[in-house]
């Protein structure tokens, strides 16, 4: 069978959060997935302007208010994700009282991320790292605060990111023989099915890998696809390391057949997950 | 035309139609497995999530023993390291073979309830339980309506995963295994699901019509939808490939695996047979997707097997007039 075999470099996730983080006491909360959460937020804060510009086009945000507020949002969301050392997650109930997050005083002052916001309880009381699109969600409400918009405001906004986020998301977990593990999120555009982001997340970092799906996708005459959207996202055998998904792309305009396109994760000699490396095959047609 | 499918057309032109709003399907002396009776492969009700729900337990509550037997796969053997393959070994030939040995003569029965309308009737140490059951093989499984459905990612109301319903029912099982001298923990059975459901999942195809452009962008509950699981691996304690081929209509759920059953050399208790011929091949189960079919769609899946070369079985779907569209006929 001829098969396509590409591999790809990933760029990692925005290092200056993590090393203030680091320094300032950031940490996992609970033993399963500690930092999830955290890594999360750092990719939601890192590509909260992606998301807002895509979103800015979809039914949910047609009102001429909410598109003001969007744009007000995605401001300060655009200026932040350039400067992402200036936000800390810090463990301090007492600091908090109950706040999801607190705004600096001064300009240069670092905004400080409530780590027990990162990790709500679920119905069943259950301690649950907060998903991409609930961490997209987290980053609207705090810089809708930062934007001055009234709290219900951003809740409003915060909530209909989520849906935008999560209507077509899926997610599978990785598990590699119990050496290391981490989850793979697809996130699609609600209305045109285009993917937004492939993230892999160990429990240290979120990598999107839908960069490398772009240059190992290529339309027939060899140029990068105008589109591309993916789909049912599933493991293909035990050990789960690989993948199947299913890919259609358009190409000089119009989209092409659905495809199998699979790919395989590797776990590191330290038992975390490899973000670096991606091995991406294309059935043949 | 291959064997497969001359006879399961053959079948189809001297079977009357089984219900007027049913689809048609090649019925028959094929030469996999059958024949099967009409009301074996006829649909089930999924026109809500709930009777979705329900009609997937049904299905998957058909196929327990095989179930339980994944947990053991060969090949899940041999990637796991010796102690996992000793507790294999063991239960191989202990107390999982001989609760599968009598779920194949008498499966359990399903009773849905919901704790919604009787308070306290899913409770279990203070916990809300989707299902519960006794500590017979044969013991009915309870379960929980309420739990079975889920909102969806667009508001509307969605069936729980088949895996996680085959990850349910492995549970629930288990604990018929207590008639046996074991008393697994729900940790345990919790475990045992998921290794079924991941196990599952590494073989299973799932393809949706409306998922994806250039496809229309249908509702979820009107995407006319395949659900494949083949193994090339072998189940050990029946030492023959298994599979499984689930179809879902916008009305309705149907089991067609014994369309694509491969003729069974393995002992019928389910017994494990070193000596029995294995099926070298399995039938290798793949849909290249939907093709357009005049106004309806068709659906094709190939599949090889050790008998013959090559096998095709063909869906069709006719346009539906509230939306989506129905299967209309099995060639």
């Amino acid at each position: 069978m001829k098969e396509l075999v590409l591999f790809g470099l990933l760029f990692l996730g925005p290092a200056p959060f993590r090393e203030a983080n680091a320094a300032g006491g950031g940490g996992d909360i609970v033993n399963n997935g500690g930092g999830l959460a955290e890594s999360n937020l750092a990719y939601a804060l890192g590509h909260l302007p992606r998301y807002l510009e895509r979103a800015a086009t979809h039914a949910l945000f047609a009102d001429a208010e909410l598109q003001r507020d969007l744009g007000a949002i995605r401001a300060v969301a655009e200026a932040e994700a350039r400067r992402l050392d200036r936000v800390r997650i810090v463990d301090d109930r007492a600091l908090f009282a109950g706040a999801e997050f607190l705004l600096p005083t001064e300009a240069s002052g670092f905004t400080r991320v409530n780590l027990h916001a990162l990790y709500p309880n679920d119905a069943t009381g259950a301690t649950r790292p907060l998903n991409v699109p609930q961490a997209l969600g987290f980053a609207v409400r705090l810089w809708s605060a930062k934007a001055g918009l009234a709290s219900t405001r951003g809740r409003d906004l915060s909530d209909r990111i989520v849906r935008y986020a999560s209507y077509r998301s899926e997610t599978s977990a990785f598990d590699y023989l119990g050496n290391c593990s981490g989850l793979v999120s697809l996130l699609s555009d609600p209305a045109t099915r285009e993917s937004l982001g492939f993230l892999v997340t160990n429990d240290k970092q979120v990598v999107d890998l839908l960069p490398q799906f772009r240059a190992a996708l290529r339309c027939p005459n060899g140029r990068p696809a105008e589109s591309l959207a993916l789909a049912q996202l599933r493991t293909t055998m035990i050990p789960s390391s690989h993948y199947q998904v299913r890919s259609s792309q358009r190409c000089e305009g119009s989209w092409r057949a659905a495809e199998d396109v699979f790919f395989a994760l590797r776990c590191k000699t330290d038992r975390t997950l490899d973000l670096e490396q991606l091995e991406i095959r294309r059935s043949a047609r | 035309m291959n064997a497969l499918s001359a006879s399961l057309l053959g079948a189809t032109l001297g079977f009357a139609s089984i219900v007027s709003a049913q689809p048609r399907f090649g019925i028959g002396p094929a030469p996999v497995g059958g024949p099967w009776t009409a009301a074996e492969l006829k649909g089930r009700a999924a026109t809500t999530a709930l009777e979705e729900a329900r009609a997937s337990f049904e299905f998957l509550n058909r196929y327990a023993s095989q179930l339980l037997a994944w947990r053991l796969d060969r090949a899940y053997r041999d990637n796991f390291n010796v102690r996992d393959s000793e507790i294999a070994r063991h239960a191989l030939w202990g107390p999982w073979t001989r609760l599968r040995r009598d779920l194949e003569r008498r499966p359990s029965k399903l009773v849905f309830g919901s704790e919604r309308r009787e308070p306290g009737s899913f409770q279990i140490d203070g916990q809300v339980r989707v299902a519960k059951t006794g500590s017979q093989a044969g013991s009915p499984i309870h379960v929980n309506e309420d739990l079975i459905v889920r909102e969806g990612p667009d508001g509307q109301p969605e069936p729980i995963g088949w895996l996680e319903i085959a990850a349910i029912l492995v549970h629930e099982h288990g604990h018929h295994l207590e008639a046996y001298g074991l008393k697994p923990t729900h940790a345990e059975l919790d475990a045992h699901g998921a290794e079924v459901r991941n196990f599952l999942e590494g073989g299973t195809r799932v393809y949706e019509y409306g998922a994806l452009p250039p496809e229309p962008d249908l509702p979820r509950a009107q995407r006319p939808t395949v659900i494949v699981t083949g193994h090339r691996l072998m189940a050990p304690a029946r030492f023959c490939d298994t599979r499984l081929l689930f179809v879902r209509d916008a009305e309705f759920l149907y089991d067609l695996s014994k369309l694509v059953d491969t003729p069974s050399n393995c002992r019928e208790d389910g017994g494990f047979d070193p000596f029995a011929p294995r099926h070298f091949a399995g039938f290798l189960t793949t849909l290249k997707g939907f093709v357009a079919a005049g106004a309806g769609l068709k659906a094709e899946i190939n599949g090889m097997h050790s008998y013959s070369p090559y096998s095709r079985l063909g869906l069709n779907f006719a346009p539906r007039a509230g939306g989506g569209f129905l299967l209309k006929d099995v060639q």
